[in-house]
Formats: C-alpha cells, structure tokens, sequence
C-alpha cells in the first residue's frame, strides 16, 4: 500500500515524522484527509486537532495555526505548535478555562479579553484531543 | 617595585583569572543552548522557504504588500541591528558597528535596536532610534519587532527594512551581515521554476494565503537572526574569556619570576652587608 512521508515542524523542533497511511487536518474550509496521491496542494491550517492514521494504529495531535504543503507522496505541516495526548494536563486545561473563562466576564479591556478567548479556544481543542483517547488494547 | 607591591598583584591578578575562567565557564554552557536552539529552528525556517520556492511561480506581485517595489523617491529606510546587553565578547560589536556604518546613511535611516551596546552607537553616531528592545528577551519581542517595521513598511513611511546582524558562522567566526528583510525577495532556481509548472493547488485562496505565508516568513527571517546573533556572542564572549584566562596566566608567570628576582636580591644583599660589616670589625 501507498504511504505519504508526514513530518510536523513547528518554530521549536521536529513535532513529528513518520511514514503513515492518511493525515486528517483542519484547515479555514473544512476538514480535509490527505491520502497518498493526493493533488499538489498548499492549504492554511487552523487550530484544531491532526488526526494521523496509521495502519489501525490512530494518533491525535492539537495544533496551533500554520501551513500545509503536499505533493502526493510527503506532506509538510508547518505551525506554531503541536501537543501530544500525552503531554496534556487535564487538570490544567480546567483550570485554563476557568481562568478564561472569569477574564471574559469581568475584563473590559479589548486585547485582555482577546487573549482570553485565544486560552479558552486552545484549551476546548485541548479537551477535545484528550477524550479521543486512543482505544486501549483489549 | 617592591616586593610586597609584587606580591599584591599577583593575588590581584589571580583573582582576575579566576573571574574570567568562570565568565568561560558559563559562555560555553550558554553557547551550547544558544546553538541548540539555532538547530532546532532550522528545520522550520528551511520548509518555510522550500514551500516559497515550490509556489513561487503561482505567486504575483499584486497578492501581497509585502512585494511591491518601493517608489523611487522614497529614500528613508529602517535598519534593524543587533547587537549586545553586555560588553567583554571581544571584537564583537565593534565589527558589527563599522558594517552598520559603511553600510547605512545615517541621515536618511531610521533605527530599531536590540541590544544596549548597540543603542549607544547609533546615540552616538547621531541616528534616529524608533524602538529600543533591549531590555526584556529579544525572542519575545520578534512580533513587535516585525509589527513595527511592516507598519512602517506599508504606510510607505520606509522603502526598505534592513536587519544588521552577526552572522553565527563558527565557534571562531561571525561575520556581520545585513539583509533585506521587506520587500520580500525570492529567487526561484532554473530547475525549480521547471518543477512549478505542475499544477499547484492552493487553498482557501492564494491572496490570503501568500500574504500571510510571507509574513511568517519575515517574522520567522528576525528571529533567526536574533537566535543567530546570541549564538554569536557567546561563543565571541567564549574566546575572549579563554585569551583573558589565558593572558593572566601569563601575566602571573612573569610576576612571579620578578617576585623571586626581588626576593634573591634582597637576600645578597643582606649577605652582603653582613660581610661588610665582619670584615670592618675584623680590622
């Protein structure tokens, strides 16, 4: 079977690269999967989850706005940052919201209440990414 | 001199050694996280251009402000430059300030600084400092930084945005360099524009797109620079420590030979007052 070289890049390291079967990604149209053969395309990408199929094996990421780039055969995700499930903190991503949250109804200064709302909107893509825990192995 | 004036030196210069040794100590673990992180940056900004070049042919002028040609009699500029917070990195600076001055006419240029030491040379030489950045982490400040210059940029207040750095090339050499940050300028290879031809899908629309992928792109060019130049100057800081070391060290080996010079001195002629002094007794 057909497979595409995926690699990651944020402005820190290398978030991911690997050979796999199809790449989900969200970009400011819609969802979109990337298989292999797919038409030369250049996309921009919202924050949102990365969903990496491999074989049976399915992985999540949360991302942060950015770039892609393929070619049928590698695809280039470039963007500000990627989070694994496992380096998520439930607890903190509460506490974020929380946080957000108190900023949203009591702030009147515009770029304050901005900045919450970018927190807050991470944070959900966050807690979305956690509940799609990878079906354990029975 | 004499020999307790000797004697005082040495400790001081001793104690020179020992405070430059350290300042080495902590360069090297310094330069080492600095070169880390150029390292690591490198495979972004590296795809970021690649992806440039791959849709460079489906890019036009007109898509983004940030390629239009400045107008002829717009003669201001805006120069970026990078230099330290702190002095004792050897030639460092210096060099960087005779580039910025062969390179940039001081009358028709604004400046933005990062790094105190170059602040005080532009004061100096007289230049027109819009934004000082040199107190909080430069790293923090690349968006405002970049926000700035485009301002400037756009509302055709500067026809071009220049930044002066210290190019990290080795532990032994940095070479200070200036680049055009805005108007962005690509050159697509002969063998890449064959590659381009094929169809390009781009998506939402290239508009959009383009302008925002260049705009990242000049912001991720400044901040490569600025990891650039921090790799720089502690591996200039580095060496100028080891020399210092080294040249106290040498200081103390002479010192030293003076001390002992003084101290057999001292000593034939004691002896030789005591003979002296046997032999007028004896007679």
């Amino acid at each position: 079977m057909d497979t595409l070289q995926l690699k990651i890049i944020t402005p820190k390291k290398i978030a991911k690269q690997e050979t796999v079967e199809s790449v989900t990604v969200p970009t400011v149209d819609g969802e979109i999967t990337i298989l292999p053969h797919h038409v030369n395309l250049f996309s921009l990408l919202k924050e949102g989850i990365v969903k990496v199929k491999n074989g049976s094996k399915e992985e999540y990421l949360a991302i942060g706005g950015g770039y892609l780039q393929t070619d049928g055969a590698k695809v280039v995700v470039l963007v500000s940052k990627a989070y694994h499930q496992d380096e998520i903190d439930e607890s903190l991503i509460e506490k974020a919201v929380a946080d957000a949250k108190k900023i949203i109804s009591t702030t009147k200064d515009e770029s304050e209440r901005s900045e919450a709302l970018a927190t807050l909107r991470h944070a959900v893509i966050n807690s979305k990414l956690l509940k799609k825990r990878k079906p354990k192995s029975i | 001199m004499n020999i307790r004036q000797v004697r005082t030196k040495i400790k001081s210069v001793g104690n020179v050694k020992k405070i430059t040794r350290a300042m080495e100590m902590v360069s090297v673990i310094k330069m080492k996280k600095a070169q880390q992180k150029a390292v690591e940056t490198k495979p972004y900004e590296q795809s970021l251009s690649e992806i440039i070049q791959d849709i460079s042919a489906k890019i036009d002028p007109s898509f983004s402000a940030l390629l239009k040609t400045p107008e002829e009699n717009l003669k201001k500029e805006l120069a970026i430059v990078i230099s330290t917070n702190k002095g004792l990195c050897g030639s460092y600076n210096f060099n960087l300030y005779r580039h910025v001055s062969k390179n940039v006419d001081f009358k028709n240029n604004d400046f933005i600084v990062v790094g105190k030491k170059g602040a005080f040379f532009i004061n100096k030489m007289g230049g027109n400092i819009i934004a000082d950045f040199s107190l909080s982490n430069p790293l923090n400040d690349v968006t405002a930084i970049f926000k700035l210059a485009l301002e400037g940029f756009l509302t055709d207040k500067y026809g071009r945005v220049r930044i002066f750095f210290n190019e990290y090339i080795s532990t032994l050499r940095n070479e200070p360099t200036d680049l055009t940050l805005l108007p962005v300028t690509y050159k697509p290879g002969e063998e890449e524009i064959k590659k381009i031809k094929e169809e390009f899908l781009i998506e939402p629309d290239p508009k959009v797109l383009v302008d925002q992928l260049l705009r990242s792109f000049v912001e991720e060019k400044i901040r490569n620079c600025i990891i650039q130049a921090e790799a720089g100057e502690h591996s200039s800081r580095m060496i100028a420590m080891k020399n210092a070391t080294e040249n106290a060290e040498h200081v103390i080996y002479n010192l030293t030979l003076l001390r002992n010079k003084i101290r057999q001195e001292k000593i034939t002629y004691e002896l030789l007052d005591m003979m002296t002094a046997k032999e007028s007794v004896e007679n």
